[in-house]
């Protein structure tokens, strides 16, 4: 019955959501009395929609709590014996549900960008009710796709007794709330992209559009900081190999609108404030979604093979490929249209390759190379593959090679950007502020890395950077608080977020350079009471033995180390039955500077009969087993510096500048209409 | 002007491209590249090609075990006098793969349905000990060292068993253990096209 209704609601979602698109569409002809009406059919149609999704949603959630096996996706995805957690993560660690979660994120956003008070008759509440009514498009699209041929809502004719069971590599705390971040980062570009389409659709591509959008990339951008985040932390501790990136297509997948999301958010900033990249920008708008399709669907539709891929049918392929293409195709043309026509984009107001702008295209063009470089990485062994040459698998060597040296140059320049004035900069004031910080970094990468070992100068250069990184922008907003505290609590939200994004940059270089220099590593064979010197601690292997889990078995190593062994490690691999899986659980231990993390590799054979499952009646006392011992200094800086960039994106979107012609705002929404240039302008001049 | 008139098609030029090759990559008959999860999706397709080394590649040549693995290549593949053959990905760290193995076993004395082995993500020599303790069904065993055949063939899990017929195409799936109810319900299907064959 909850199926059956929730069904029901979904297919009122798509009769809701192309109300939307319609009447929304429609106030590109139409106006005076008329506009109101429509205009508030399409909010309304926005809330709604909101409401159906997240009531068809809930059913789901549901149905996995009671864990109804009458239903397919339950079956696949969930078992009686899980955990509560994890049926209620089961519900979009599948296809179907992840879709259901990605088109209520989208409905979320729809009824967001839909909510406040605008003059009806003003340019930004058209430019609101137009883009509300792009998201209808969008909304209608990917609902067709979920009703159509992912429908989660199937039922069993004949019901088994129990699931299938999640993939256990899921069944994870991160892991369960990394898919709605990711989505609310994915989907939240999906808002900038209906703006993009609903400007060039109105032609009207000014600072006002920037300012309107802005907020929206800043919170897009900041959820998929830390969805990706905690897809990294989660591949660090479970997948057992100590890295924390791998270049997995998969990943890759997410770091490409990551790239083109970031460049997004400094162009839009250099619209909003000087009306300048106006076309650029607009563009990047359309790629970032565009590569967030081509992560989420494309990973998944078969076409490209990837150990992550979910199992998809040809006819789901191909809609999700025809979806894709005329969501991404049909902007392209818009843009090119519109674009073409003269004067239909601001004119870019002059300004010196040594300015805020100057900067600024700098930090765009090498964000956009390296996106490039990505996608080029990414669907290289299927371009081979299609010409029908033997494939090749692009890995890490590649990435390393292409992606490190075109990101390394915007760390130095990041510290020094944010004091450039627009327009035109000198470069010697600034040498004689930024003398003492560049001596300090200097002197300190010197004391902290040379003796080390010369051969690490790559991960003293990061060490380098990042420090640089940090002083610098400590340096820019103390200047800018006038060194006083009352000067720093005035500072507009923007500064204060982007002081904290760039501080978070330069903690994750500094997490990525220590671990790359200072990482131990050690596999090696102990038997039980075995005694080994790792890392400055003397690590004693205590022996394994099975342990019994909710729904798994596992064997259990447990280590001791540290002064009266006070730290205990106990590494896991575990077997899942329902799932027929084998999972390695690391342990991590986080002593102040960096993680002791160890795995349990195999039993030594030796000791073991064969052909009986591992562990059995030998006594477990007697078993030597591989380790693998590993130390990563400062990795934890990694998350936390993206936690902390993450913030900063969310600090700088609470900013005045993305309020735009709210009543609330305080100043009267049709001057600002009329004169546009000017309420920016003040805002630009007081910094 | 006119420049930039043209510059402004370039990124829908890309993307046509783009959603060209996908389609192509999609649609083309017999594509490897999707990975093949499902019964239904992988039934009657040809086996994926594959060329896997022998143990002794791996340096392991003093060992009396080495010639437990003389490597796998698609075209080696021999239908027993059944019109059938086995496929086994197995591992010697994998726990289930050591129930399945006595069933394993017991396929192999029906000489008319050779099996072939397939060590995923294994070294030669732990998978040659693995062998001559356990027992040896295979007819012929390659090394799978970074699961490129596993790909191919779309392993979701360890182990997995496929039946192939003469022309090289799989007929049937065994997901997980090859034991109790798989391994009856695989020996009905063994009948079955045996005797559409015969």
């Amino acid at each position: 019955m909850i199926a059956e209704l929730s069904h029901f609601l979904l297919i009122l979602a798509l009769v809701i959501a192309l109300v939307q698109a319609g009447t929304g569409l429609a106030l590109l002809r139409v106006g005076g009395d008329q506009a109101l009406a429509y205009s508030l059919a399409t909010r309304r149609a926005a809330y709604g929609q909101l409401a159906l999704v997240t009531g068809a949603f809930a059913g789901l959630i549901y149905l996995f709590l009671v864990s109804d096996f009458s239903v397919i996706t339950v079956v696949q995805n969930s078992h009686s014996a899980k955990p509560l957690i994890y049926k209620i993560a089961g519900t979009w660690g599948n296809h179907e549900g992840s879709l259901l979660l990605w088109v209520l994120v989208l409905a979320l956003f729809g009824a967001a960008v839909a909510r406040g008070t605008l003059d009806p008759d003003s340019h930004h509440a058209k430019l609101r009710d137009v883009t509300v009514a792009v998201h209808g498009l969008l909304s209608v699209g990917f609902l067709l796709l979920l009703i159509g041929t992912s429908n989660p809502f199937g039922r069993l004719a004949e019901p088994p007794i129990d699931g299938q069971d999640l993939n256990p590599l899921l069944q994870d705390p991160a892991l369960a709330l990394h898919p709605p971040l990711l989505y609310l980062g994915y989907v939240g570009f999906a808002s900038t992209f209906a703006f993009a389409v609903a400007g060039l659709l109105l032609g009207r591509m000014d600072r006002d559009w920037a300012r309107a959008t802005g907020r929206y990339v800043l919170i897009a951008w900041a959820a998929l900081t830390v969805g990706i985040a905690l897809g990294s932390w989660w591949a660090y501790y479970e997948l057992g190999w100590g890295g924390w990136w791998f270049w997995d297509p998969v990943e890759n997948a997410s770091l490409m609108p990551w790239l083109a999301g970031t460049a997004l958010l400094h162009s839009v900033h250099v619209m909003a404030k000087r009306q300048a990249l106006a076309s650029w920008t607009i563009l990047l708008a359309i790629l970032t979604f565009s590569l967030s399709l081509l992560g989420t669907f494309l990973v998944r539709s078969g076409v490209l093979t990837s150990v992550h891929a979910f199992a998809l049918d040809p006819t789901r392929g191909m809609f999700i490929l025809i979806l894709i293409g005329v969501t991404v195709t049909g902007a392209l043309a818009l843009y090119g249209w519109r674009a073409s026509q003269p004067g239909s984009m601001p004119a870019n107001p002059p300004f010196a390759a040594i300015s805020r702008e100057g900067s600024l295209v700098f930090n765009n063009v090498l964000l956009a190379l390296a996106c490039a470089v990505v996608l080029l990485g990414t669907l290289y062994p299927l371009a081979l593959q299609l010409l029908g040459l033997p494939p090749v698998s692009v890995g890490p060597p590649y990435f390393e090679a292409t992606v490190i040296p075109l990101m390394a140059p915007l760390l130095p320049v990041l510290a020094i950007a944010p004091f450039l004035p627009w327009r035109a900069a000198s470069l010697s004031p600034l040498m004689r502020k930024l003398r003492v910080p560049a001596l300090v970094v200097i002197i300190l990468s010197l004391i902290i890395i040379w003796p080390d070992e010369p051969k690490r100068a790559l991960a003293s250069a990061g060490f380098a950077l990042g420090l640089w990184v940090i002083l610098g922008t400590l340096m820019q907003w103390l200047e800018r608080a006038g060194y006083r505290w009352s000067g720093a609590r005035k500072l507009p939200a923007w500064q204060q977020g982007m002081t904290l994004a760039h501080l978070g940059v330069g903690i994750m270089v500094l997490g990525i350079a220590g671990s790359a220099a200072w990482s131990s590593d050690r596999i090696l064979r102990m038997a039980p009471g075995d005694s080994v010197a790792f890392a400055g601690y003397q690590v004693t292997f205590k022996g394994a033995a099975q342990v019994q889990g909710p729904n798994y078995v596992a064997d259990q190593g447990i280590l001791r180390a540290g002064d009266g062994d006070q730290i205990i490690l106990a590494p896991e691999k575990r077997w899942y039955p329902v799932a027929q899986m084998r999972t390695t659980e690391a342990a991590i231990v986080f002593d102040g500077w960096g993680n002791l993390y160890a795995t349990l590799g195999q039993p030594d054979e030796a000791n073991l009969p064969l052909n009986q499952p591992v562990v059995t009646n030998v006594d477990p006392a007697t078993i030597a087993w591989s380790l693998h011992l590993q130390y990563h200094p400062m990795i934890v800086l990694i998350w936390l510096g993206s936690g902390v960039m993450a913030l900063g994106g969310v600090w700088a979107a609470l900013d005045r500048l993305f309020r735009l012609g709210h009543a609330k705002s305080g100043r009267r929404p049709d001057a600002q209409a009329a004169q546009p240039s000017t309420a920016t302008a003040d805002m630009g001049a007081a910094e | 002007m006119n420049h930039r008139r043209l510059m402004v098609w370039l990124p829908l030029a890309l993307a046509v491209l783009l959603a060209a090759g996908f389609t192509v990559a999609l649609t083309k008959p017999q594509n490897n590249l999707a990975i093949m999860t499902n019964q239904a999706v992988l039934l009657d397709l040809p086996i994926p090609p594959f060329a896997l080394a022998e143990a002794a590649a791996e340096g392991v040549d003093g060992s009396p075990h080495y010639d437990q693995i003389r490597g796998l290549a698609d075209g080696d593949l021999v239908a027993g006098s059944s019109g059938l053959a086995l496929v086994n990905f197995f591992a010697s760290w994998c726990a289930p793969c050591r129930i399945e193995h006595p069933f394993l076993m017991r396929l192999a004395r029906d000489a008319s349905v050779p099996l072939y082995g397939i060590a995923y993500r294994d070294t030669g020599i732990k998978a040659a000990a693995y062998l001559v303790d356990a027992g040896n069904p295979f007819a012929q065993v390659g090394l799978d060292p970074d699961g490129d055949a596993a790909l191919g063939f779309g392993i979701t899990g360890m182990p997995e068993t496929f039946l192939i017929d003469a022309d090289g195409r799989i007929r049937f799936r065994v997901q997980g253990p090859v034991s109790g109810p798989q391994f009856d319900q695989l020996v009905t299907i063994i009948d079955q096209l045996r005797q559409e064959a015969g």
